[in-house]
């Protein structure tokens, strides 16, 4: 196990550990081969781990602990002064992860410097389609934890998202919850709009990283925990390949993901098992808010529901595959194009070639035009199968077909321009047509809104309003290109 | 009410495309697919005018299909090139049933007859010794597909190298592409993560191979075949079933279901992966004894043939370390075998054995 710059931490922990007071009923009765703990040798076993390892609780304990210190330290991005944001979903990971840092913070008074953590849940019961008398109760036991806690817990419904000042003021999780009934409608329609459950979970996935961003820069938060465990991570890694994310790996899974300038989100957990998890929870007889039988899962027909069966199943068949998915992912990076003469070209566009949704790089500027590629054998698809009359003569030079495709598209974008431009001072409401978005959203998010019955009425405000900035400067640059240098 | 065709060319639609969900007649299917499959190849310059072509031909649907659109495309567009059939015989017979691989050579012969074009069958019997029931006797069910897969792909190159073709085209789907897409990131295997979408795959002393079907539809695959009344042998391989590929293939189906672009979805992030920079990925150099493509010092088919030969079927599964002890410890059997404890003064045999 890694041994760096942790002799600081192990001063208290043995004495506390022993002190903490187990509840009798999690102990396994199982296991009667040897009963002595991998670790200590001395103590009755009473973790028993997947592969094959047994411990008794308080070696497991602090293993575990140390596999949390560690992968901190490891990674040097945490500091002193740092104040931390930890995102709580309510679920087991999330549930452990807050008590480890408080377990953590107890112990540790005399050594290690406190950073300063704050709690948020955000509120996604209108996408989910929860009651509001469900979204009360989560709320009052979200409330009952933090008092026990003692972190100050904020709570941030989802409709934040639709207006256009993102949450003006932090709400704590003890104030009662306010309906702002038209936000609600709001976001209601959008996910009704979208055609199905992987787009309206994927939607939702990226309105709450919005959110848990804005709310972190919001509370003077620099970091975000995630407690993403190394089984979500390959749900993760699976899931953006098979949703056209593959270049956004990455980010989406690395340990710490620093897309955003001002706020890096670290996942903490990434080297817990369900294992971990499980035993963890047991120990210290912890209930997470949403146990999986109260709550079953929502979305059950999208691709990230589709891939978590898939990997919870090849998991518990051969468990050293989950490990090597996200494993895997470390030694993956964004396939970039390789520009030898233009790099002043390539710069300028970095800032246009951002998703004004997920705030990655949309990568169709990566390919190069020449090489066939998925986005192009789309497009040509869909020609092929909708024009009429690309009469044989054409197709006889199929290149053609394609440049004719890429003119037309390019026509029909300039034509929505001019329309736009006219009628400016109704641009809120001005429709967008899906080629337009499409040119400002990457390839992951577009298959969110692609097929949905109207495109225009399920953008959040604010990505209208990016595309609307990102096309009048677009415009802007055009009209002055003659002078630039 | 009938829907009409999406081409607007006048008449009913009878299918729904499985790649786009568009409605289409089935002339407008055929231009569709073809035309997809053309410009595969005239964006990707998979030909060059002259080109000798070898169709690896299973007999199966994927390479049916390839076999008779590459043949009418080139007609129809002049690529210039010559076009042949390959195929495997791998060997396998059914316990039960008649032969899985004697109906699907049929199939082959059929294909022959049908598109006019010259056959070259090879069998594993004359390239390695061994047929696939034989090694499966060996072996057992498990694992078997890992010798059927490494000898296949080499005995393509031998073959094409035998015959003198320029080009391999081989009938992968953007199905099986996705779904090794899928097995690579599973097993780890980043190196075959980031070749395994490109639609050439060519070295310096090899032979080209590439796919044209990259972003063809399995299931329009059929339905072209079955509209097109196509002859093509569609029992899976007897030995399949125990397989790994079927989890990934089992997933890779349920995602389709849910979005039927997932499949392209899925190429689309090979497409834009790469490995990080600094990652020791193993180079590609040619086998020390038998002269074709390989990762290793010695080629893993090479290692395999060593290991059934010398009554050691599992050699070439597990890790290479254990090849290498293995080797050694049957050098120094045989070493002590042969000469009764005088081996000092023969060392060189026990080189030589090494090098097989």
């Amino acid at each position: 196990m890694c041994t760096l710059n942790l002799s600081e931490y192990d001063t208290f922990e043995i004495e506390k550990i022993t002190t903490t007071s187990f509840p009798a009923t999690t102990i396994e009765a199982h296991g009667a081969s040897v009963p002595f703990c991998k670790k200590c040798g001395n103590q009755e076993t009473q973790v028993f781990l997947k592969n094959g390892n047994k411990y008794c609780k308080r070696c497991f304990l602090i293993i575990l602990r140390h596999k949390f210190r560690a992968t901190l330290s490891k990674s040097k991005s945490v500091h002193t002064n740092d104040s931390i944001l930890v995102a709580h979903s309510g679920k087991a990971n999330s549930t452990l992860l807050l008590h480890l840092i408080t377990t953590d913070t107890n112990e540790s008074i005399s050594k290690k410097p406190q950073f300063s953590f704050k709690v948020l849940y955000v509120d996604d019961g209108i996408a989910k389609g929860r009651s509001i008398k469900e979204r009360e109760s989560i709320q009052s036991a979200l409330a009952k934890e933090a008092e026990n806690l003692q972190f100050s817990t904020y709570i941030l419904p989802l409709s934040n998202c639709v207006t256009d000042s993102i949450c003006e003021e932090m709400q704590l999780v003890n104030v009662p919850l306010m309906n702002t009934t038209s936000e609600n409608t709001t976001v209601q329609e959008i996910f009704d709009n979208l055609e199905n459950d992987t787009a309206k979970d994927e939607l939702l996935q990226q309105l709450r990283l919005k959110l848990l961003v804005s709310a972190a820069r919001k509370l003077n938060c620099n970091k975000i925990f995630i407690a993403d465990a190394s089984v979500d991570l390959a749900v993760k890694v699976l899931g953006n390949v098979s949703t056209g994310r593959g270049s956004q790996l990455p980010f989406n899974v690395a340990f710490s993901d620093r897309r955003y300038e001002d706020v890096t989100l670290l996942r903490p957990l990434r080297d817990f098992t369900r294992d971990d998890i499980t035993g963890y929870l047991e120990c210290y007889n912890l209930h997470p808010i949403f146990n999986c039988d109260k709550y079953n899962s929502s979305f059950p027909a999208s691709i990230r529901n589709v891939t978590k069966n898939f990997v919870y199943k090849l998991d518990s068949e051969f468990h050293s595959t989950v490990p090597t998915i996200y494993r895997t992912s470390e030694k993956l990076a964004t396939k970039r194009m390789e520009c030898e003469n233009n790099n002043t070209k390539i710069d300028d566009n970095v800032d246009n070639n951002i998703c004004v949704l997920c705030e990655l790089t949309s990568n169709s500027s990566y390919l190069s035009k020449e090489q066939p590629s998925v986005a192009q054998a789309k497009l040509f698809s869909k020609l092929v199968s909708t024009v009429a009359d690309t009469s044989l003569n054409m197709a006889t030079n199929s290149l053609n077909i394609h440049e004719l495709s890429s003119n037309e598209q390019i026509k029909s974008t300039n034509a929505l321009k001019k329309e736009k431009h006219q009628c400016q001072s109704d641009i809120h409401k001005s429709f967008l047509k899906q080629s337009i978005i499409e040119k400002y959203l990457c390839y992951g998010c577009r298959l969110i809104f692609l097929n949905s019955k109207q495109v225009d009425s399920i953008l959040p405000n604010f990505i209208s309003n990016a595309i609307q900035k990102k096309s009048q400067i677009a415009h802007l640059e055009k009209e002055i290109s003659n002078f630039l240098l | 009410m009938p829907i009409s065709c999406s081409r607007q060319c006048g008449k009913k639609a009878i299918l729904k495309r499985p790649k786009t969900g568009h409605a289409l007649c089935k002339e407008c299917f055929f231009y569709a697919f073809e035309n997809e499959i053309h410009n595969t190849i005239i964006q990707g310059k998979l030909f060059k005018p002259g080109d000798k072509v070898a169709i690896g031909a299973s007999g199966g649907k994927d390479s049916t299909v390839l076999a008779y659109v590459l043949k009418t495309l080139n007609e129809r567009y002049q690529y210039g090139i010559d076009l042949f059939l390959l195929s495997i015989d791998e060997g396998i017979s059914d316990y039960i049933t008649l032969g899985y691989r004697d109906d699907s050579l049929k199939t082959v012969q059929q294909n022959k007859n049908d598109y006019g074009l010259p056959l070259k069958i090879l069998s594993y019997k004359e390239l390695y010794g061994w047929t696939m029931d034989e090694i499966v006797a060996e072996i057992g069910k498990k694992n078997n597909c890992t010798f059927c897969g490494v000898f296949r792909r080499q005995a393509l190159d031998r073959g094409a190298a035998l015959l003198g073709v320029n080009c391999i085209a081989t009938g992968h789907n953007a199905d099986d592409i996705a779904e090794t897409v899928l097995m690579n990131i599973l097993r780890g295997d980043i190196a075959r993560l980031q070749r395994c979408t490109s639609i050439i795959t060519a070295g310096a002393d090899c032979i080209r191979r590439c796919k044209p079907l990259k972003y063809a539809y399995e299931k329009e695959i059929v339905m072209y075949a079955y509209f097109k009344q196509l002859v093509y042998f569609s029992t899976e391989c007897v030995f399949a079933p125990n397989a790994y590929r079927g989890h990934a293939r089992t997933y890779l189906k349920d995602l389709e279901r849910i979005r039927p672009s997932s499949i392209l979805d899925i190429i689309h992030s090979g497409e834009t992966l790469q490995v990080k920079e600094g990652i020791k990925l193993p180079e590609r150099r040619n086998c020390s004894r038998c002269g074709f493509v390989s990762s290793q010092e010695i080629c893993k088919a090479c290692i395999m043939l060593e290991g059934l030969n010398r009554g050691l079927p599992k050699l070439g599964i597990g890790k290479s370390t254990k090849v290498k002890r293995a080797l050694e410890s049957i050098a120094k059997d045989k070493c002590n075998d042969k000469c009764n404890g005088k081996c000092k003064d023969n060392e060189w045999i026990e080189e030589k054995d090494l090098e097989f």
